[in-house]
């Protein structure tokens, strides 16, 4: 079966400092994979990797079979990457900035309007897309840099803490649309986040990566039978404990 | 690729102009500057020029002589300032007076001055200038009296001479030898004195450094914080992960800087016009003549490689700025590094203000060579001197340069180090 990102034997250093151990991982085309973990981790780096904004030191890693090194043109045309702290330029409207992104992808007039309407429908901005971003709350930010993650429909969608700092109202609803289209548009995911809540709505499959090595990986069902656990946040303390 | 290329360049465009930080110091400010630059050097000007030519005067007459009576009336009728002439005053009254009622000057002509002139012997007038505020104004309160004393005294011997050899032309005494003096430039004897010549060409060349400097200093700026920008929005990580080749992204930020340094530039530069047409209104008499005038031209040779000298020199700075901006963490970190680039262009301009690079000694030469602004500084002259082979050789050398410098850019574009390069050389986040 072919994966829709294979990540073999992964090292990173950042000089002498080995973020990433020997990072192996599979994930399906459509599934919605996530890694969990504390800060520093190596989630980032490893998302980041996998996005082509950063060279593994050794290892392989492959989006639809496309090398994320030796054909990061390739894998940028399929992909879509969020990054944690994103921001967006504050003197463009939410519509340029949306209207900006979809140039990049879409040739056709016509096209980049349709990819627009489909970023209105997954922000749910309404009007205040005409306004300035600066003018934006952070959830409205969010909301948005969301909505341009997936208007493209990527093969694969790359999302880094995607509800990280918004309040309760924001982050249902930004999991709710990443659920509703990743399941709607067959669209491959792989988000990062501590929130264990989170990643027990949203992922089929989590690997849990401590101190830039996986420990363990599974199904959220799985994963909490196997430590009889009542949910994933009491999973990774056992885990952790035990590592 | 080139329709990506306008869709970046007209973000960017737009994401500029709309950014007060930059609207306001790099186009307005130094507008505003030089607007108020000019109307304050106007008020100066126009005040030390009143106080020039209409000096407040108090003139103590101990002599009441004939001669000191034409000294008294000459003032009195030049100067359309006020003139108190008092017979009998001491100098320490005299100054007090002066203080008090706001007078510039107090002139002393002590008894005998005209009795000493008569009989061919020496005599004192004394000038006291009030300094209220050190300013220039002041110092040039005392130049009309002086200059009255100065036309007396070559009145004088003038009227010596003619007494001892009336026969004679009193100016063949005062100067028997005159000067007659020519220049001879690219060849071509010009009735000019070489001094002339230096003006002419100073005054009408002196724009073009500083122009050179304005816009590329603007064009570094702009450069740089592009970058930096999106750095500091935090949406560098997500344009490099766009189906767009970097080198893409760095045309359209080199190709955006261009653009707003040449409007930038060109608002300081009418700025700087009005700026220095108002200063130079004032003060010394203007020479009425062109480079034309004395055989400098500049061919359309000339004026097409000074172009060329010139684009280069901004595409090379340019990539400089850009490359030296992956470095910085935010706008204010980048403006910082990239003034350090500032000292390239700095040393080279002071050199050729005042000396020809060529005529230094060849350590301090090779250098200075190896910048690319002693070429672009120098263009300009060696264009006028039909010197093109030295033209050429900076324009090859520019090419390389920049070349060098953008692939060196284009490789950290495409290296990871745009993301984790610091220049306070913190490990990366991950």
């Amino acid at each position: 079966m072919d994966f829709a990102v294979e990540v073999e034997r992964l090292n990173k250093f950042y000089g002498k400092f080995h973020a990433l151990k020997d990072v192996s991982f599979n994930v399906n085309s459509g599934e919605i994979y996530g890694l969990i973990g504390p800060n520093g981790a190596g989630k980032t780096t490893t998302l980041r990797i996998i996005a082509t904004l950063l060279s593994p030191s050794s290892g392989v890693v492959k989006v639809f079979g496309m090398d994320v090194v030796s054909e990061a043109d390739k894998v940028r045309r399929i992909i879509s990457y969020l990054p944690e702290e994103a921001g967006a330029y504050k003197y463009l409207t939410g519509y340029e900035y949306l209207n900006f992104m979809a140039s990049l992808y879409v040739r056709d007039k016509a096209e980049v309007k349709e990819l627009i309407e489909e970023a209105e429908l997954i922000c749910g901005l309404n009007g205040r897309l005409k306004d300035r971003i600066g003018t934006y709350s952070k959830g409205m930010l969010r909301r948005l840099l969301v909505a341009r993650s997936l208007m493209i429909r990527p093969k694969l969608a790359i999302l880094d803490e995607p509800t990280a700092g918004l309040d309760v109202i924001h982050s249902q609803y930004v999991r709710r649309i990443i659920k509703d289209y990743a399941k709607g548009h067959n669209v491959t995911m792989i988000i990062s986040s501590h929130n264990m809540l989170e990643v027990e709505y949203l992922c089929d499959r989590v690997a849990l990566i401590h101190e830039g090595k996986i420990i363990l990986e599974g199904s959220p069902s799985e994963l909490k039978n196997k430590f009889s656990a009542s949910n994933l946040e009491e999973v990774f303390s056992k885990v952790v404990e035990l590592a | 690729m080139h329709s990506v290329l306008m869709v970046i360049l007209k973000k960017e465009v737009k994401e500029m102009l709309r950014d007060p930080k930059i609207l306001i110091g790099m186009i307005i400010a130094p507008v505003l500057l030089m607007g108020v630059m000019s109307g304050v050097m106007n008020f100066v000007m126009s005040s030390a020029k009143e106080a020039v030519l209409n000096p407040n005067v108090i003139i103590v007459d101990y002599d009441n002589s004939m001669l000191s009576n034409v000294v008294t009336s000459s003032l009195t009728s030049s100067s359309s300032g006020r003139v108190m002439v008092i017979g009998n005053l001491s100098v320490s009254k005299a100054i007090e007076l002066a203080l008090s009622k706001d007078f510039s000057t107090v002139m002393i002509i002590p008894r005998g001055f005209g009795y000493n002139v008569s009989i061919g012997k020496h005599a004192i007038v004394e000038l006291y200038t009030v300094m209220k505020s050190l300013s220039i104004s002041e110092s040039g309160a005392s130049s009309m009296p002086s200059s009255i004393i100065e036309f007396l005294n070559s009145e004088i011997v003038r009227e010596r001479i003619r007494e001892v050899a009336p026969n004679i032309d009193p100016e063949v005494f005062l100067k028997p030898i005159s000067r007659v003096e020519y220049s001879v430039v690219k060849g071509k004897v010009i009735n000019v004195p070489p001094q002339i010549v230096f003006s002419v060409v100073m005054s009408q060349s002196v724009f073009i450094p500083i122009i050179i400097m304005i816009i590329f200093i603007t064009a570094m700026q702009f450069a740089s914080t592009s970058i930096a920008l999106e750095k500091e929005y935090k949406t560098l990580e997500t344009l490099l992960t766009l189906p767009v080749s970097r080198f893409t992204i760095l045309l359209a930020k080199l190709m955006s800087s261009v653009m707003l340094a040449v409007l930038g530039s060109v608002s300081f530069m009418f700025a700087y016009m009005y700026y220095y047409t108002s200063v130079t209104s004032f003060g010394l008499p203007t020479i009425n003549l062109s480079l034309s005038d004395i055989g400098l031209t500049m061919t359309p040779i000339g004026l097409l490689l000074t172009g060329l000298t010139l684009f280069l020199s901004m595409v090379s700075s340019l990539v400089l700025a850009l490359l030296i901006a992956v470095f910085a963490e935010d706008v204010r970190s980048a403006q910082t590094l990239v003034g350090y680039l500032y000292f390239l262009m700095i040393i080279p301009m002071m050199v050729s203000m005042f000396t020809d690079v060529s005529s230094l000694p060849i350590l301090l030469q090779i250098p200075l060579y190896l910048i690319p602004y002693t070429y672009t500084l120098a263009s300009p002259r060696a264009a006028l001197l039909e010197n093109y082979g030295f033209l050429v050789i900076g324009i090859v050398y520019m090419v390389v340069f920049s070349i060098a410098v953008l692939y060196i850019a284009s490789k950290f574009f495409k290296s990871e180090k745009v993301l984790t390069a610091r220049i306070s050389f913190r490990r990366s986040r991950r």
